[in-house]
């Protein structure tokens, strides 16, 4: 199975060091949505900043962008 | 702390408490053994068999939903036990225990263990005063869990656990950390990251190391100060 890396950017990057091994593209998706909707409820600000000044970018092992999208999209509730 | 060959069981902080020579007296019940990360010493609903004092490493309790998934909801380190309760009567588990950090164990078997509380008072006192401190340490974690945020209980959950095996170097994987905040590796990652990008700690895959321990402390919930190893047993009034 394929490497996803769950990056967030505003200025400059955090970057997801470990990433997750996941089906597909749809499955790194739901993942996204799931890693940013459990920092959104675990956090009001991420490295002092609002989130809505942060977007999630996923990349794929050789480092290219496969979908990204802003962070202030994202209901903040726990996932469960 | 070296690489655990000068460890011995009073290195565990109960069983340094108890009078030296009544620990004389039951040392021959107790052997040092090593365990290594994730192995599991009891499972929810087993019989326990054996008491663990951690000498070095720390042991991690986990409530185990019927999906499967395993949320932590205690640590043991040098400062406590595993498994007393069974010397007292009651003798099944009501969660998993794993090794969540590798290390020298001081290990007795239930029975043994149980006839010396019989004999000796000293012990009896020991588990009295201990299950108070556990149980002051349940309530206020539970109230942790429900008020204070992610990364809060993060630093907080690095502090004590580098108390319990007394080193600023926690050889843990994102998984463990994960049970512990009860949400998914990735989001254990970017929180463990944003702490790096302060300095507070350096993260790489399966080791954190302390660097600025009191900007750790300072990003901590309130929490950490009150369950403190030294602090909590004298706010009850019990002394180890």
């Amino acid at each position: 199975m394929p490497m996803y890396y769950f990056h967030l950017r505003d200025q400059d990057m955090v970057e997801d060091i470990d990433g997750t091994e996941l089906a597909d593209i749809d499955a790194a998706r739901a993942h996204a949505q799931v890693v940013a909707q459990e920092l959104k409820f675990e956090t009001d600000r991420f490295l002092d900043e609002e989130w809505s000044r942060w977007s999630m970018r996923v990349h794929d092992e050789e480092g290219q962008e496969l979908f990204s999208f802003p962070m202030s999209d994202v209901r903040s509730d726990n996932g469960k | 702390m070296g690489n655990g060959s000068s460890l011995g069981h009073s290195d565990n902080r109960l069983l340094a408490a108890l009078p030296r020579e009544l620990f004389e007296l039951m040392q021959h019940d107790f052997k040092q053994i090593s365990l290594s990360q994730g192995q599991a010493i009891y499972e929810p609903g087993e019989q326990i068999d054996e008491i663990y004092f951690p000498q070095s490493g720390m042991i991690s309790l986990l409530v185990v939903a019927k999906d499967g998934a395993a949320i932590e909801t205690a640590t043991i380190g040098r400062e406590g036990a595993v498994g007393l309760h069974s010397a007292v009567g009651m003798r099944l588990s009501f969660t998993r225990a794993t090794i969540q950090i590798p290390g020298k164990f001081s290990v007795v078997r239930a029975n043994a263990f149980a006839q010396s509380v019989q004999n000796h008072a000293p012990v009896r006192d020991l588990i009295a005063r201990y299950t108070e401190v556990l149980w002051a340490e349940a309530q206020q974690i539970a109230a942790c869990n429900a008020i204070h945020d992610g990364p809060a209980r993060l630093c907080r959950w690095l502090l004590q656990s580098a108390d319990r095996i007394g080193s600023n170097h926690l050889p843990l994987t994102q998984e463990l950390i994960a049970q512990m905040l009860g949400v998914r590796r990735t989001t254990v990652t970017l929180l463990a990251q944003s702490l790096q990008r302060r300095g507070v700690i350096e993260y790489a895959r399966g080791h954190i190391t302390i660097l600025d321990r009191e900007h750790l402390e300072h990003c901590a919930c309130e929490c950490y100060a009150i369950m403190q190893q030294e602090k909590l047993p004298l706010k009850l009034g019990v002394r180890f």
